[in-house]
């Protein structure tokens, strides 16, 4: 149910804070995902159009991820190979969100039936505490901490469970000009299970951010081509 | 009376709780973990998903939907199958996508299903604890009339 939760809570803050601020991105990404037992790291592009998302992965491999509404497709084109996940909930990639949720003033957070509970003054700059005001979300959620630094850009963001039991927190770095807006260039999430141990670390490095960019046709059009083998998984 | 009555359900709930904060131990389904097999992307799908699935299932909101909804619960968390987190699948191959999505779907479910049954036993015990309270408050209460 929390991941339920926190899924839509991310997918309708990127739908909010993309509005009008950002309605098309390309970026190039490297994504490192580190769990105990291995790490990967994946070099590709990214896509952004309509609310949808589509990460082109070159390195270690050839995939091809879409999200869209409640569908991710992976698509392996050398082997031509495809899984088509169908779930109840919409689909979002969190690393991406979190970019768009920076946007916004207060992350889009009190539209979400978050409120501001209180400021924290910190050395370098302020902690904002939102409370969840929803009652489902009160049962999952017990607050979200945003950081913010001097210049007011989300240097961290940390989400605590019930009991101040840390589930997340993400890093949010290396600020750039891109359009006429600054946006985080790099962005590490770590996510811990109910012990305190870490269960994964996902980190996000982008360059050559372009707001706005023009989407080529292949990207806006792209399906599962035919041939295909397709194995369908409903969620 | 009262005083047994509250001791038994008070061990009811300890027991049921004995298997929530029992050690998490990772299972391992779908076969034997392929060490021989290597894959394009490294590591073992089957651990990784069997891991992912018992750390990102919430055995406690299943447990609760047990306790509140019993069979019901049980039967939702069968059916309902968690999805895999994106970024796992993120550079992998498509055996090791394939692998690691059965695996956790299954790992997932057994999961659920099995704190559901949890909260659903825990809910039948302070349900039969709360009849034989009864029972005995009314045996009580008819003896006491017998004598007068």
């Amino acid at each position: 149910m929390k991941k339920i939760l926190l899924a839509a809570l991310i997918l309708i803050v990127s739908a909010l804070a993309f509005g009008d601020r950002i309605n098309k991105l390309v970026a190039v990404v490297n994504i490192e995902v580190t769990t105990p037992k291995e790490s990967t790291v994946s070099e590709g592009r990214l896509f952004y159009f309509d609310y949808k998302i589509l990460l082109e992965v070159t390195a270690p491999i050839q995939q091809k991820m879409f999200f869209s509404e409640n569908t991710l497709s992976i698509y392996y084109p050398a082997s031509k190979k495809a899984f088509l996940f169908r779930s109840r909930i919409t689909q979002t990639f969190p690393l991406f969100a979190v970019l768009l949720m920076t946007v916004e003033d207060d992350l889009g957070l009190t539209q979400l039936g978050f409120k501001l509970e209180r400021t924290e003054k910190k050395k370098h700059g302020k902690v904002f505490v939102f409370v969840p005001e929803n009652e489902m979300l009160r049962k999952e959620l017990e607050s979200y901490e945003v950081e913010i630094d001097g210049d007011g850009l989300v240097t961290s963001i940390r989400v605590f469970a019930k009991g101040r039991r840390l589930v997340s927190e993400t890093a949010i770095s290396d600020y750039k000009e891109t359009g006429n807006l600054k946006l985080p260039h790099f962005i590490n999430t770590i996510k811990y299970d109910a012990k305190g141990n870490v269960v994964t670390s996902e980190k996000m490095t982008m360059d050559s951010i372009i707001v706005n960019a023009m989407i080529p046709k292949r990207v806006k059009e792209f399906s599962l081509p035919e041939g295909a083998e397709v194995e369908e998984i409903d969620w | 009376m009262k005083k047994a009555f509250f001791m038994l359900i008070l061990l009811a709930v300890a027991f049921s709780g004995t298997f929530m904060s029992a050690e998490q131990n990772v299972i391992i389904m779908g076969g034997q973990p392929q060490q021989q097999q290597s894959y394009s992307s490294g590591g073992d799908p089957i651990t990784a998903s069997a891991i992912a699935a018992a750390t990102h299932v919430n055995k406690m909101m299943w447990w609760g939907a047990g306790c509140l909804f019993g069979l019901l619960g049980v039967g939702a968390a069968y059916l309902i199958e968690p999805s895999p987190p994106a970024t796992m699948l993120m550079g992998k191959d498509a055996n090791y996508a394939a692998i690691f999505t059965e695996n956790y779907k299954n790992t997932g479910k057994s999961i659920q299903t099995k704190y559901a049954l949890y909260g659903c036993l825990a809910e039948g015990l302070l349900i039969s604890l709360y009849y034989l309270f009864v029972i005995i408050l009314f045996a009580e209460v008819t003896d006491d009339l017998y004598y007068y």
